[in-house]
C-alpha cells in the first residue's frame, strides 16, 4: 500500500466517520426496495412443506411437462427473449 | 425448570394470525410454533419474543428427528438451543419419527420408525442426547404414519412409556394422530392409552385429517391438519381427558388456515370439555 | 440392524426420482410420503423464489421445481435451507439456461431470503472506529453482518427485482444496464436493496469476505479509477454492513 492511499483511507475513513456520525445510521438511510414480511413461517405443518401432516395438494409421480415459458419474462422490457451477456 | 403450560385450550399460531394475535390480547390460554421458523434471527425471532411477552409459549419442532438410527443433527440441535435461550419457552416438543439418516440426507417429513428393542436404544440415547443439548426434558409426540415397520415387537404407546422410563421425557399425546392410525393402521387404541404413563402426559395435539383414495381403490385418512376436529377425535378427546385428566390442549391446523375465530371456537370447545371434566371432579 | 437398514430402503423409496413399487412399503401409503416430500420442496422454492415464479409463470415454475427436487435432495432438517443451489441449477437447465439474468435473480432471492432469517448482530459502532489510532486503519479486517451481502451482477437486478413488487409492478427494466446491489438488513428486520457504485461491490465483498481495509480499498480502486472511497465507507457504516473488528491473527 502505498503513502498515497494510506492518506487517502485516513481522510476517506475520518470524513466518513464524521458523516456517519451526524446521520443516524440505518434509519436515516434509503428504504429502497422492501421485502416485506411475507416470507416468514415456511416450515409450519404441511401448508408451508414441512409436514407435522401430509400434503393436502396432489402432485402427479413422475409428471412431465412441457416448458413454455408464460411469465413476465415475456413480457418485461417488451422484448420476448432476454439479452444474452 | 420454568412453569409448565397453562391446563386450558391454545392454538397453533401460524403466519396468517401473527400480527392478529400481537396486536390485541386474544382470549388464549397459550400459543404453539414451530421451532424452526424463528432459527437464527431478524425479525422472526423480534416476533416470536414478543408473542412470549404475552403469551404462554409452546415451541413444536418438526426437524430434529429422533426417531432416526443415525444422531441428531448438531447444527439443527445447536440452532434449537440457541432459539431456547432466546425466547422463554414453558414446553419444548418433537415427534418420535425420523427424517434423515447418517450421511445428512434429509426427507422433510415425519417418518414412522420401528417399534424394536434395538431401535429404542437408539432413540433414548438421542432424546437423551437432545435434552442434555438443551438443557431441559421435551415432550415427545405420538404419530400419524401411514406404514408400519414389519418386525415391531412392541407397538407405540409402549414404545413412547419405555422412552420415559429411560429419558425422563414428557409426552406430547396427539389425538387426532391416534385415531388416524387406527383407521389407517388398525391401532389399538385403548392398548395405546393403557400403555402411557398418565404423569408423563404435558400437552394434547387435536386436528383435522382428509380422506384419500388412491387409484388401486384403497384409502387412507391422511393428517392434513386441514379441516375441523371431526366428532369422533371429539369423542377420543373426551375418554383421554377422562382417562388421564385435564391437560392443556392445542388446536393445530396447518392448511387452508381459517380465520382466527374458528380456531378459537374449536379451542372454546376444548376448553368446554376440560372445564366440565373439571367440574366432574369437585 | 435390520431397523436402520429399513429406515434407509423408506429413505429411498421416497426420495428417487423414479417411482418404482417396493414390495416392503404399501403403494398408496408410499404415495403419500412421497407426495408429501416432493410437494413440501417444491413450495418452499415458490415461497423463496416468488420472482422467478412470476418471470417463468406458475406452471413452468412448478415444473422446474420438480426438476430441481429430483435432481437436489434435501440436506437439512431446516426447510428454510433448502434451495440455495437453484442458481446454479437454472443457469444449466436446458429449458432456462438461455434466460441469462435467471440465475442472477435467484441469487438475489437466495440472499433476501438467508437475509431476512440471518443471526442478529451489532453493526460496528462509530466511536469503536474512531477509537482506533489512524495510522492502523488500513490493516483493520472485520465481521460482516450475517443478514448482509453483494450482488456483483451484469444484470438491472434492482429493476427487475422492482417489476415484480406490488408498489412498482410492471416498471421499466433495461436490460443492458448492469446494477450491482448491496442487500443489508434494516432496523425493522425488513432486507433492502441498495444499488452499488463502480467499484463498491468489489470494495463491500473484499471486506465481506474478511480482506484488510487497505486491500478492500485496493479492490474498490482496481475495479474502476472513479472508486470513491469516502463514499463507500459511509455506505458500509450506515447500512451496518460491519459488525465487528476481527483481532488481528
Amino acid at each position: 500500500m502505498s503513502a498515497t492511499s494510506k492518506t487517502l483511507l485516513v481522510s476517506a475513513l475520518s470524513a466518513a466517520i464524521a458523516m456517519a456520525a451526524v446521520s443516524a445510521p440505518a434509519a436515516a438511510a434509503d428504504k429502497e426496495k422492501c421485502y416485506g414480511i411475507a416470507q416468514a413461517g415456511k416450515n409450519d405443518c404441511a401448508a408451508n412443506g414441512h409436514s407435522c401432516a401430509g400434503q393436502a395438494k396432489m402432485d402427479k409421480d413422475g409428471a412431465e411437462w412441457k416448458f413454455v415459458a408464460k411469465g413476465s419474462c415475456t413480457k418485461m422490457n417488451g422484448t420476448l427473449e432476454p439479452m444474452k451477456k | 425448570m420454568t412453569a409448565p403450560l397453562p391446563v386450558c385450550a391454545g392454538i397453533g399460531l401460524r403466519h396468517p394470525h401473527y400480527s392478529q394475535v400481537l396486536a390485541q390480547q386474544q382470549p388464549l390460554g397459550w400459543i404453539e410454533l414451530h421451532s424452526e421458523n424463528f432459527f437464527d434471527g431478524g425479525q422472526p425471532l423480534a416476533m416470536l419474543q414478543q408473542l412470549a411477552a404475552c403469551y404462554p409459549l409452546s415451541l413444536h419442532g418438526v426437524g430434529l428427528g429422533l426417531g432416526a438410527a443415525a444422531r441428531p443433527d448438531a447444527t439443527h440441535l445447536a440452532a434449537l438451543r440457541r432459539l431456547l435461550d432466546a425466547v422463554p419457552a414453558v414446553a419444548v416438543s418433537e415427534h418420535l419419527s425420523f427424517n434423515h439418516d447418517a450421511s445428512q440426507r434429509f426427507a422433510n417429513d415425519l417418518l414412522p420408525i420401528p417399534y424394536t428393542r434395538a431401535m429404542l436404544d437408539l432413540v433414548a440415547a438421542n432424546v437423551a442426547e437432545a435434552q442434555d443439548a438443551l438443557r431441559r426434558p421435551l415432550l415427545i409426540e405420538n404419530l400419524s404414519s401411514y406404514l408400519a415397520y414389519p418386525g415391531n415387537d412392541m407397538h407405540e404407546g409402549e414404545f413412547l412409556a419405555e422412552l420415559v422410563a429411560r429419558t425422563g421425557c414428557g409426552l406430547l399425546l396427539d389425538v387426532n394422530n391416534l385415531y388416524v392410525n387406527q383407521q389407517n393402521l388398525g391401532t389399538d387404541v385403548d392398548a395405546f392409552l393403557a400403555a402411557l404413563p398418565p404423569h408423563a402426559i404435558g400437552e394434547i395435539h387435536l386436528a383435522g385429517y382428509t380422506e384419500r383414495t388412491f387409484d388401486d381403490g384403497s384409502t387412507l385418512l391422511v393428517d392434513t391438519h386441514s379441516r375441523p376436529v371431526y366428532p369422533a377425535v371429539w369423542q377420543l378427546y373426551r375418554q383421554v381427558i377422562a382417562r388421564f385428566g385435564a391437560r392443556p390442549t392445542l388446536i393445530e391446523w396447518d392448511i387452508d388456515i381459517p380465520p382466527l375465530d374458528t380456531l378459537l371456537a374449536e379451542a372454546a370447545t376444548a376448553q368446554a370439555i376440560l372445564d366440565q371434566h373439571t367440574e366432574a371432579a369437585t | 440392524m435390520n431397523e436402520t437398514a429399513w429406515q434407509h430402503a423408506l429413505l429411498d423409496a421416497i426420495t428417487t426420482p423414479q417411482w418404482q413399487p417396493d414390495p416392503r412399503f404399501p403403494a398408496a401409503a408410499l404415495a403419500v410420503y412421497r407426495n408429501n416430500y416432493r410437494v413440501g420442496l417444491m413450495e418452499m422454492l415458490a415461497l423463496v423464489y416468488p420472482i422467478c415464479r412470476q418471470l417463468l409463470g406458475e406452471d413452468f415454475f412448478e415444473a422446474l421445481s420438480r426438476e430441481y427436487v429430483k435432481a437436489t435432495p434435501s440436506d437439512s432438517g431446516n426447510l428454510h435451507r433448502y434451495g440455495g443451489s437453484f442458481a446454479g441449477f437454472v443457469a444449466a437447465f436446458e429449458h432456462t439456461a438461455h434466460i441469462g439474468y435467471l440465475p442472477d435473480v435467484a441469487r438475489l432471492e437466495w440472499a433476501l431470503h438467508r437475509g431476512y432469517y440471518a443471526a442478529d448482530a451489532t453493526p460496528l459502532a462509530i466511536d469503536t472506529l474512531a477509537a482506533i489510532p489512524q495510522q492502523h486503519w488500513g490493516e483493520l479486517r472485520f465481521s460482516g453482518h450475517p443478514a448482509c451481502a453483494v450482488l456483483d451482477s451484469p444484470w438491472p437486478l434492482a429493476d427487475i427485482h422492482a417489476h415484480h413488487q406490488p408498489a412498482t409492478a410492471g416498471c421499466a427494466v433495461d436490460m443492458a444496464t448492469a446494477q450491482p446491489l448491496l442487500l443489508w438488513r434494516d432496523s425493522d428486520g425488513l432486507m433492502q436493496l441498495h444499488q452499488l457504485a463502480p467499484g463498491q461491490a468489489a470494495f463491500c465483498q473484499a471486506l465481506l469476505h474478511g480482506a484488510t481495509l487497505d486491500d478492500a480499498s485496493a479492490a474498490g480502486l482496481a475495479a474502476t479509477p472513479d472508486f470513491d472511497l469516502q463514499a463507500a465507507l459511509l455506505l458500509v457504516l450506515q447500512h451496518g454492513v460491519l459488525s465487528a473488528i476481527k483481532e488481528p491473527s
